[in-house]
């Protein structure tokens, strides 16, 4: 065996040289790597963009998202919400607003981001789904609350949301998001004169449609497992309502959108069930049911 | 015992010497191959080799047909944005019929957040609403 080197490697040759002879052999592969790349570009269509303006965009955008303050945060998030508010309306009946924000300041004293103003509202529409802004405006549909049963479910879904805000995963998608920053400045490449402030709200009002990372909403689902049974509420309460929404039939159009923005219930609920094991976490809590039910008394 | 290997690093010929079996022919080829080439010509070969191979990969690339419809960027952020809307019957909330089109990021109601935004959590109310709840 050790005979069979000078076969190979001459005596007096440098042993790093072999690597010539492979050379066209990686100039090969390198060449097939670039074939795949242009094969990418040619396919995409870039509607003649100035991919200098772009690539600036993107790092301007990139900036700005990182040196968020709390108040731009707040700002943003105000107008992802009035632009939710224009889509579905708000619901204005004062009793199950006054008990949604209840809850969720109950979840709110709990978590690490207390400072900000949360708001907590009722979107008028039929679909099924919760949304959270930046900034601490959180939004439950009347669809969603129609099919949950009883406050810790409540308390479960809007801790989740509380989640998404804490973490502020929508700031971070942002700071991410060179590619879809970049893209926004497409209007600025058509002459338009758009504000890096509206830029950064006309993309986090795709990001809260669009929905946000399969990690992100994992993530939220553990956080808000744990954020709502620290506040009383059953821990179970979010595993419930994801557990019944799973139930209904997935062609239901009315969980489109929330099929759409969120991973696989199965997912959701292995992450959950995870999450009650590794922190020990009964079902000790709270569900209170009745004062649920008492106060969106509309079944 | 080896036979001693004969370097000529820096010639071009010979490219064989004579040998005496059949494993000392096959290294004196193997080795005159790679011998045969100075620096420059072994430089000058790999680089016709990958520009042969790149010009014919770009070549196909370009020839390959696209198939699907071209997507602008902003087509992608908003591919994801509505679902086919259907009607719905639902007493006091909007149906899919309205809220399923496209996005319009534009769209604010500034008013109804304010009025939102007036629904101030006092905190001896919050208390008592966790009191009667037993909660933490």
């Amino acid at each position: 065996m050790t005979r069979a080197t000078p076969n190979v490697i001459p005596a007096g040759r440098k042993p790093g040289s072999i690597m010539l002879f492979w050379a066209p052999a990686f100039a090969g592969v390198t060449a097939m790597i670039l074939c795949l790349l242009a094969q990418s570009l040619i396919a995409f269509d870039f509607n003649d963009l100035d991919v200098g303006k772009v690539v600036s965009g993107g790092a301007k955008l990139a900036k700005a998202a990182g040196g968020l303050s709390d108040r731009d945060e707040i700002k943003i998030g105000r107008e992802v919400a009035a632009n939710l508010a224009a889509r579905y309306g708000l619901l204005e009946d004062e009793r199950k607003v006054r008990y949604v924000n209840l809850v969720g300041r109950v979840v709110v004293s709990h978590c690490d981001r207390k400072k900000l103003p949360y708001h907590f509202g009722i979107l008028r529409t039929s679909e099924i789904n919760a949304l959270a802004a930046p900034g601490g405006y959180i939004f439950i549909t009347q669809g969603l609350l129609d099919t949950l049963k009883d406050e810790s479910e409540l308390g479960g879904v809007l801790a989740h949301e509380v989640t998404h805000v804490v973490r502020q995963h929508i700031v971070k998608a942002i700071r991410q998001a060179n590619l879809i920053g970049a893209g926004q400045d497409l209007a600025s490449a058509a002459g338009k004169d758009v504000s890096q402030f509206s830029q950064l709200s006309d993309f986090s009002i795709n990001l809260v449609n669009n929905g946000l990372s399969r990690n992100d909403e994992l993530d939220a689902d553990k956080g808000g497992t744990v954020l709502a049974a620290n506040a009383g509420y059953d821990p179970a309460g979010l595993r419930r309502s994801i557990e019944r929404l799973a139930a209904r039939q997935k062609a239901d159009v009315l969980l489109g959108r929330f099929n759409k923005t969120h991973p696989p219930a199965s997912d959701r609920l292995k992450a959950i069930d995870n999450t009650l094991r590794q922190n020990h976490l009964t079902d000790q809590g709270q569900r209170l049911t009745d004062r649920f039910q008492q106060t969106l008394s509309r079944r | 015992m080896q036979p001693a290997i004969p370097l000529r690093l820096k010639s071009v010929r010979p490219m064989r010497q004579p040998t005496d079996d059949i494993a000392s022919d096959r290294r004196h080829w193997g080795v005159g191959v790679r011998q045969s080439c100075s620096g420059g010509r072994r430089f000058a070969r790999n680089v016709g080799v990958f520009l042969i191979l790149l010009i014919g990969s770009l070549s196909f690339a370009a020839d390959e047909p696209v198939k699907k419809k071209t997507l602008s960027l902003q087509d992608l952020i908003n591919s994801a944005a509505g679902s086919p809307p259907e009607a719905t019957s639902v007493a006091g909330v909007r149906g899919l019929e309205e809220t399923a089109g496209k996005l319009d990021t534009q769209a604010r109601d500034y008013a109804a957040i304010e009025r939102l935004e007036h629904v101030v959590v006092h905190e001896d109310e919050l208390k008592q609403f966790m009191d009667e709840g037993k909660l933490k």
